[in-house]
């Protein structure tokens, strides 16, 4: 099975998720004619449609092809470049996680040496340097600037627990 | 007169005029930044204008797309690398006279072009945005349901060979914007209990993850990209030069105002053909290649003239053509404002505004290109590795200064993730992206019809302008799927042409 035909395989799969959460909407009386589940259900019925004119494409592109080698023109391919995005995501997923426990500025730096680090920058007094730079400066555009509360942490709890 | 007036006292009264210089300085560096496209340079400036007035957020964000066209031209001339995919026709000849130790003199000839190509592609902007959206009041219900479904399928097809793919990715997109609350019911669509998503997915937030996070997954795979040597400094050409470059710069405004008004086309389609056309009608076709001022300037007319086009109809019936486009639709929508005929009947002052922050932006290119050479070539001279740790911090905080939520950065990083998977398996998003503004008048306007009709579909047939544009998007489809069997049979006949290797020794 080629990429193309499992995608659209996959996708499929999802439009009979679709149309099964489409069917638990709730019918209301306040409902016209076309109803909330309406748009959804025919949507999902497109998909599945579409989906499977990829596969009809696929298989007679398959047939003309025959025995050529075709080498599909991807943005990107290859398991490095795919390992290189995932360690990429982790990062933001790592900072997704801490920011809301140790604050935006500690965050932020840490995303910032995280991801330096990670594209191959060296650890050295240099990264930490620009690391603090960067989280102070947003820090001021944001929050200072801007006045939007980005989130504090644990920190001011803490303050007041050591201060009271 | 009137829109001189309604300009002049927008641009005194509110800080459009600076939100123009501003838009210009960001989007110059985005645009020299390689990898950084104008719609992600725009994208990641959206959540900023959140707290801004309508007209200082859009030309702020209009002024970026028409900054960045030249700073795309950057990188293209002294690194060989277009900023944008716009530049890459800049490349050709730009590059050579860099080589030539002309570097300067081809940025100075890009940025006059730019310029000029600007103000063409603005007074084109004024002069046919009106008209059009007076045809728009013809537009019944169908006549809107059409006309989204002819966009979505614009798009598609514009994707070459992937036609079922764009279709597909239009339709996810449409499917995204289901979520929240049905607006006629009150029902909830797919909020998993979740109240953030009573009011759905914000298409801000999908665009900057579709569009910033997925190219931060992708150059976290890619190499550093070449650095300039040297200090470069922008040399204006003289009037003298200015005038003989007058026929390339012609034909690319031309171009790109032909292009720009098509939805999908952009300002990469726009750049080369007006290339190869300049080459067409220049007495030096020989010099194209080696080094020629009209091989540059060409491209950069034609891609600033998209810029000012592009907006054409983006105003008039809210149908983007080009990532950058759409991007400036959501921040329009985004402050309330509903393209369309309506648009210019309430808010005379914020279309003249935006004319006039135009205006401004593109006269101010000239001294800002200039000013921002020195510190432009400083921050793409920076290691990589900092620049993207920069900008992924940027983009947290930027989403998260929307709705002060946390759901909202697990959404970009999510629609980070969903465009990164689109482009690994060939699948276009801007549909995706045009699917999802579009989605809920698209399903407005198909359950309004069936009111008004009693629930019979013949009444989008009924409706001539809803058959119109149902029967171009059809046509479209068409013509796209013969031209793929075309393209497909001719690719067939050049292998079946080709000698095979001998099998025998000599």
């Amino acid at each position: 099975m080629t990429r193309d035909s499992a995608v659209a395989v996959g996708l499929i799969g999802i439009a009979g998720l679709y149309w099964l959460g489409a069917d638990q909407i709730r019918v209301s009386r306040l409902e016209g004619i076309v109803g909330a589940q309406a748009v959804p259900k025919n949507l999902a019925v497109c998909l599945a449609i579409l989906s499977a004119l990829l596969i009809a494409q696929d298989l007679w592109r398959a047939r003309r092809a025959a025995g050529a080698v075709v080498v599909e023109a991807d943005e990107v391919s290859g398991s490095y470049a795919h390992l290189r995005a995932l360690g990429m995501l982790l990062i933001g997923v790592g900072y997704l996680a801490l920011v809301g426990t140790i604050g935006y500025v500690p965050a932020v730096a840490l995303l910032v040496v995280a991801t330096a680090l990670y594209l191959g920058q060296g650890l050295s007094t240099r990264l930490l340097v620009v690391a603090a730079c960067l989280a102070v400066s947003y820090y001021l555009m944001f929050v200072r600037f801007l006045g939007i509360p980005l989130p504090p942490g644990i920190w001011p709890g803490l303050w007041r627990g050591l201060a009271g | 007169m009137d829109m001189f007036a309604h300009a002049w006292t927008a641009l005194t009264t509110t800080p459009a005029a600076f939100a123009a210089i501003g838009g210009v300085v960001w989007g110059i560096i985005g645009g020299a930044l390689p990898g950084i496209s104008p719609s992600i340079t725009m994208a990641l400036l959206l959540p900023f204008t959140y707290g801004l007035e309508p007209l200082t957020a859009i030309v702020l964000l209009a002024s970026t797309y028409v900054g960045a066209e030249y700073g795309g031209s950057i990188p293209a001339v002294l690194i060989r690398t277009p900023g944008t995919n716009a530049a890459a026709a800049t490349v050709i000849d730009g590059y050579a006279m860099q080589q030539q130790g002309r570097g300067g003199e081809a940025l100075g000839i890009s940025l006059i072009s730019g310029v000029t190509g600007g103000l063409v592609g603005l007074i084109v902007l004024v002069a046919l945005t009106e008209p059009l959206a007076q045809v728009a009041l013809l537009f019944t219900p169908m006549a809107y349901f059409a006309l989204g479904i002819l966009a979505i399928s614009v798009i598609a097809t514009l994707a070459e060979g992937m036609l079922v793919k764009g279709l597909i990715t239009g339709v996810l997109g449409l499917m995204i914007a289901m979520v929240g609350t049905d607006p006629q019911s009150g029902v909830n669509r797919f909020t998993f209990g979740r109240p953030e998503l009573l009011g759905g997915i914000e298409y801000i937030l999908v665009m900057v993850g579709v569009f910033a996070v997925s190219e931060l997954l992708v150059q976290a795979g890619l190499p550093d990209w070449q650095k300039p040597k040297g200090d470069t400094r922008v040399k204006l050409p003289s009037f003298r030069t200015w005038r003989r470059l007058w026929r390339p710069q012609a034909i690319g405004s031309a171009i790109g105002v032909f292009e720009g008004c098509m939805p999908g086309a952009g300002g990469s389609v726009a750049a080369f053909m007006s290339y190869n056309e300049a080459k067409r009608w220049s007495r030096h076709p020989d010099e194209f290649g080696k080094g020629s001022a009209e091989g540059v300037a060409a491209p950069e007319a034609a891609n600033n003239t998209v810029a000012c086009t592009a907006l054409v109809p983006t105003l008039t019936f809210g149908i983007p053509g080009s990532n950058s486009t759409a991007v400036l639709l959501g921040g329009l929508l985004i402050h309330g404002l509903q393209p369309g005929p309506l648009l210019f009947e309430r808010e005379p002052e914020f279309i003249y505004g935006l004319y006039g922050g135009l205006a401004v932006a593109n006269v101010m290119q000239i001294p800002l290109g200039i000013l921002i050479m020195t510190p432009c070539l400083w921050l793409v001279s920076r290691p990589k590795p900092y620049l993207l740790a920069g900008i992924y911090a940027l983009i947290f905080s930027g989403v998260y200064s929307i709705n002060h939520s946390l759901l909202d950065l697990w959404i970009v990083l999510a629609a980070g993730v969903l465009g990164y998977g689109l482009r690994c398996l060939g699948f276009p998003f801007l549909p995706l992206v045009l699917g999802l503004i579009l989605g809920h008048m698209i399903e407005s306007s198909y359950r309004r019809s069936l009111v008004l009709s009693g629930g019979d579909h013949t009444i989008f047939i009924q409706d001539p302008v809803s058959a119109g544009l149902l029967a171009a998007a059809v046509l479209l489809v068409l013509a796209s799927l013969a031209r793929n069997w075309y393209a497909a049979q001719k690719q067939r006949r050049t292998l079946q042409q080709e000698p095979r290797p001998s099998s025998g020794s000599d």
